[in-house]
């Protein structure tokens, strides 16, 4: 990667939620918080967004497809070449290594993760 | 909101969250940031970076205490050198697990400031052989951490107190292994390590460090993992 070079971070949150709201903004909110409450990623001062789907919103209309910017976890790994559902694309239906690592680095096990989504990005409520 | 029947009722299911970041961009060397594959890992071009830096055998910029890491940036790229060096060796020497680069890079951003702090309103506290062989009893793998050491570090056998110098001149970091199989660096203390090879070591090219490590690792074997100095002029 070449200084000035665009990428993205995910990360699976560390806490866990009971999806009570059918509003994207509330899931927005909450991983927002989490990725805040870590030093290294606050300093980014970037905006966090859930990848997932409520009944009016589709993941990938949430996220911002972004073409051609990959998407790295916080342990380096590359998920993902970009969040479309192009080849290698965070919605193509495969990715190039799970998404395992949270927001402190750490990789939780037998975890389930909320989306509502398919694999293509779009809401499955 | 999905609910699960434990046998004793209907429960909400907790589950986690993905989350992804907007658009960043990878910074330059040493600007600071965070970086998915790590500004380190290009050995060879930051070790010719590091040689083009300043000339042998002298500090380019010796790393404040409190100053953030980003507004060093020859020293960021001297240590992505250093830093690469420190981790072979510690790979080398049986590390159960080495957070890679890109991870101590953001354990810097997150420690560098109140670290470098730490260490300088503690550099007399390590050094005594008290202190050193209580450290060495406690923890499967010490830090010893921010005590003064002499400019002339030579090869000393295993357990040597460096002496100490009220004056200060120094932060030695010393990671010494004990025998336990799963033994395993805490996070702060490996940052802590990474922070003193970040903070300048002024010898490095003319003999100093490395050559120093070597010297150190060939004679006592395996047991010595890794060690940096640091120069940060405690007085």
């Amino acid at each position: 990667m070449t200084p000035g070079e665009p990428y993205r971070l995910v990360f699976v949150t560390a806490d866990t939620y009971t999806a009570p709201s059918t509003s994207i903004s509330y899931y927005n909110g909450v991983v927002n918080a989490e990725a805040d409450s870590v030093a290294a990623l606050e300093v980014l001062k970037t905006t966090w967004l859930g990848i997932g789907s409520t009944s009016t919103v589709n993941a990938i209309d949430n996220t911002g497809a972004d073409p051609g910017v990959p998407i790295y976890d916080l342990n380096g790994d590359l998920i993902a070449a970009d969040a479309t559902t192009g080849t290698n694309g965070l919605f193509s239906g495969s990715l190039l290594q799970p998404i395992s690592y949270d927001e402190i680095n750490a990789s939780p096990e037998n975890y389930y993760v909320w989306t509502g989504t398919t694999t293509a990005g779009a809401e499955d409520l | 909101m999905d609910w699960h029947d434990d046998g004793r009722g209907r429960r909400p299911v907790a589950a986690h969250l993905y989350a992804i970041s907007g658009v960043l961009t990878a910074p330059a060397s040493g600007a600071g940031g965070y970086r998915p594959d790590a500004v380190w890992c290009g050995v060879p071009a930051n070790r010719n970076a590091a040689k083009r830096s300043g000339p042998p055998g002298q500090s380019n910029q010796p790393l404040t205490p409190g100053t953030p890491l980003s507004t060093h940036r020859f020293l960021q790229i001297e240590a992505g050198f250093r830093l690469s060096f420190q981790l072979r060796y510690v790979t080398f020497s049986g590390f159960e697990k080495v957070p890679r680069e890109n991870s101590l890079r953001m354990i810097l951003q997150a420690v560098a400031t109140p670290l470098a702090a730490q260490l300088q309103a503690t550099p007399r506290q390590c050094g005594s052989a008290s202190n050193f062989e209580q450290t060495t009893r406690r923890s499967n793998w010490y830090p010893q951490l921010a005590c003064t050491a002499p400019s002339d570090m030579g090869v000393k056998s295993p357990g040597t107190v460096w002496p100490h110098r009220p004056e200060g001149e120094g932060v030695v970091l010393l990671f010494e292994r004990n025998h336990t199989k799963h033994s395993k660096v805490s996070l702060p203390t490996l940052a802590a390590l990474v922070l003193a090879v970040l903070s300048g070591v002024p010898s490095l090219h003319a003999g100093g460090l490395k050559p120093w490590v070597r010297q150190r690792t060939k004679a006592i074997g395996s047991n010595l993992v890794a060690a940096g100095r640091a120069k940060w002029g405690f007085r």
